[in-house]
């Protein structure tokens, strides 16, 4: 029942989104517009379920002592802090200056920090990788190589070459094999949807 | 004994703490004195020589008439906008050089937090012109096709919007489109799902630089107007616009601390790879002497 | 300078937490994982109080709660709607079967958006852009040549199932060496751009917060 409910609807809402894109009837338009409607509310409904849920899990630990609950302290205020001052009467939201100094003393430069171990983290996988797979891991290597190589910020002569070097690996092979990798995952992802649109997914499970 | 035993083991289990992170304590001294030596970097340049992609970008924007309406999608991530930062800046001035009215509006979370961060930076600076916020988006492609239809937010009040409203009230409003890209909402989501729809609209790209092989292909195939997606691109492209009007901070970060850190990787990338080849190269001289 | 702090006290404030928190996270490399494993808790929770604030404040506000308020007759389509809504917040508590109709909506237009996007807006357009451009209109010929040569490649690799004739098997398998050899060009890229962000933190460290740096 559960699955028929599912597909039934599937089969209307995504032809009608398709045909939206492919002919121009306002009635079509008109319904189409309306499903963009609704999901752009159930996405911003699907943000605050899973904020109620993290909220519900870390309240869960903290109440049963189970796992880390400093952690799950952490967790909590942090999401209470910034929700009192994006919602607190007289607030202007994510425009607030409280918001504003949470983003620029702790949101950004939290992400950014992590963000920028992964060039350490990248070269410890590298150097893992070679344990795992040698042949592969040889290839990707001597490739980063060469693009890091290209990349290097020398100036003069050598410099010219080098941008000139990265310019055209970039057009031609990875513009070529990135290419072909776009145009798979564009096919993989088209049959992939088609078959959502047509139920066959649902019939799968 | 018990006494005589514990001080030594946490010292060890120290030492060897102190082992494993020494390389990357050392990389980040280095990247640090290098930065306080970025001053004096003869025969270093971080601004790419190659200025295609700058000058499409130049073009482009130099091509919109004044009054021209343009819109900023900020959709960077907090991780990776350090990497275009200086660049983005750079742009905003550009079209600000050239009379265009900007309006700014995010379909991720992430671009959200930087748009309003930028926002209130011009607002600081002085500015009197401030781009008109457009706010937040949800819904990600959802959103930006219903952001064809509709992207002024109801009771919005000021003279861009009052002109955004005028020519249809969309995206189809503007006269371009400048795409601060991240991950999630990428230049590729705009390509995929506006451009689609709007074939007439410019749309250009900034993007850091992991994003550039993903992104090159539509520059390729015409969908994208201009990119610039290295770091070294933004770097040429920032120092071309501050050439001209001198305003706006400029890249922080340095050729010689780059160029250190490039290095590092190449030698980690050269050790790593010849250790492996070294111990291959052992095994069969092994297993031969079994016998 | 990163600019997101103003030079006034909240500024400098913001600059010195900001500060605090680089270094804690990295306390990290020297094997401080409790301080780290706790920076990332930080970070979840306010990046999830700024989507759920986000979603409240610019959504589900102006476009569901005040339009039902001011304009109830109007807008009577708006109530299926705050239902799904109350039944997506909820979801976690709700039996899974109630979910269908929500779960329908989203998957038949996500479906649809990603099936017409891949087809009209890459598919499509990037096999008639690998085609070399014929006469004196292209640039460089044999670029475009090898390059079409290699996305035929890496595609044959990249869709290719059960192997079928020698021929195909070796085509696919040169495809899937030089898709490797992509991939580790995009990890160069990769590496670049991670760099720049650990050299700009420092930056940040020596320029924003000790004002050693010029």
């Amino acid at each position: 029942m559960r699955r028929s409910i599912l597909t039934g609807i599937v089969l209307v809402t995504g032809p009608l989104v398709l045909l939206d894109l492919m002919i121009v009837n306002p009635s079509v338009h008109g319904a189409a517009g309306a499903v963009n409607e609704l999901l752009v509310l159930l996405a911003a409904a699907a943000a605050v379920g899973g904020g109620a849920t993290l909220v519900a899990h870390h309240v869960r630990n903290l109440a049963a002592a189970d796992g880390d609950s400093a952690a799950s302290i952490v967790v909590l205020l942090g999401m209470a802090v910034i929700l009192v001052a994006g919602l607190r009467p007289g607030s202007s939201g994510s425009s607030d200056p409280a918001v504003l100094w949470l983003v620029a003393g702790l949101l950004a430069p939290i992400a950014a920090s992590v963000f920028a171990l992964l060039f350490i983290f990248l070269l410890a996988a590298f150097r893992r990788g070679f344990a795992l797979r040698v042949r592969e891991t040889s290839l990707m290597a001597a490739a980063a190589a060469v693009v890091i190589v290209l990349l290097l910020p020398v100036g003069g002569q050598a410099g010219d070459w080098l941008a000139a070097g990265a310019a055209w690996v970039r057009d031609v092979p990875l513009g070529g094999a990135f290419r072909g990798l776009l145009i798979g995952i564009g096919i993989l992802v088209a049959v992939s949807a088609a078959r959502s649109l047509m139920g066959l997914d649902a019939d799968d499970e | 004994m018990t006494n005589s035993v514990a001080p030594t083991l946490v010292s060890e289990a120290s030492l060897a703490r102190l082992r494993r992170a020494a390389p990357a304590l050392l990389l980040l001294l280095a990247l640090a004195l290098a930065s306080l030596l970025s001053g004096s970097t003869g025969g270093l340049r971080l601004a790419s020589p190659d200025r295609s992609h700058v000058d499409q970008l130049r073009r482009v924007i130099g091509e919109l008439p004044s009054g021209s309406l343009v819109l900023i999608a900020f959709d960077a991530d907090l991780g990776t906008y350090a990497e275009i930062r200086a660049t983005t800046r750079a742009a905003i001035d550009d079209l600000a050089a050239h009379g265009v009215r900007l309006a700014i509006v995010s379909f991720t979370p992430e671009g959200r937090a930087i748009a309003a961060a930028e926002r209130d930076r011009i607002i600081r600076a002085g500015s009197a012109d401030p781009p008109a916020d457009l706010g937040f988006v949800a819904g990600s492609e959802a959103g930006l096709v219903r952001s064809i239809e509709s992207i002024v937010p109801s009771g919005a009040a000021g003279e861009t919007f009052d002109a955004v409203r005028q020519r249809g009230g969309g995206i189809g409003a503007f006269d371009m489109v400048l795409v601060v890209s991240g991950s999630d909402i990428s230049a590729r989501s705009w390509v995929e799902q506006v451009g689609t729809r709007l074939p007439g609209l410019s749309l250009v790209a900034i993007a850091p630089t992991f994003l550039d092989p993903e992104l090159e292909p539509y520059l390729r195939s015409g969908q994208l107007t201009a990119l610039l997606s290295t770091l070294r691109e933004g770097v040429a492209y920032a120092q071309a616009v501050s050439a001209g009007s001198a305003s706006g901070p400029g890249p922080t970060v340095g050729p010689l601390p780059m160029l250190i850190g490039m290095l590092a990787a190449l030698a980690v990338l050269a050790e790593a790879g010849f250790r492996r080849l070294g111990r291959r190269g052992r095994r069969p001289a092994r297993r031969r002497a079994r016998p | 300078m990163n600019g997101f702090a103003g030079a006034d006290l909240a500024g400098t404030l913001a600059t010195w937490v900001a500060a605090l928190a680089t270094i804690a996270v990295w306390s990290y490399l020297t094997g401080a994982r409790r301080l780290f494993v706790l920076m990332q808790h930080l970070l979840a929770g306010l990046a999830t109080g700024y989507l759920v604030l986000l979603a409240i404040r610019d959504v589900l506000v102006p476009r569901l709660a005040v339009p039902l308020i001011e304009h109830p007759a109007d807008r009577v389509l708006l109530v299926p709607a705050l239902v799904l809504v109350g039944m997506l917040v909820g979801a976690s508590w709700l039996p899974r079967r109630l979910m269908a109709p929500v779960a329908g909506i989203l998957v038949g237009g996500i479906a649809a958006y990603a099936l017409g996007g891949a087809v009209v807006g890459t598919v499509l357009p990037q096999i008639a852009a690998a085609l070399p451009t014929t006469g004196a209109a292209s640039p460089d010929l044999v670029g475009e040549v090898i390059s079409l040569a290699i996305t035929s490649l890496v595609l044959l690799a990249f869709l290719h199932g059960t192997p079928r004739g020698r021929l195909t098997t070796r085509a696919a398998g040169v495809g899937r060496w030089l898709l490797v050899g992509g991939i580790g060009g995009w990890l160069g890229f990769l590496v670049v751009s991670r760099l720049s962000l650990l050299v700009d933190r420092v930056a940040f460290l020596l320029g924003d917060w000790l004002t050693v740096l010029r």
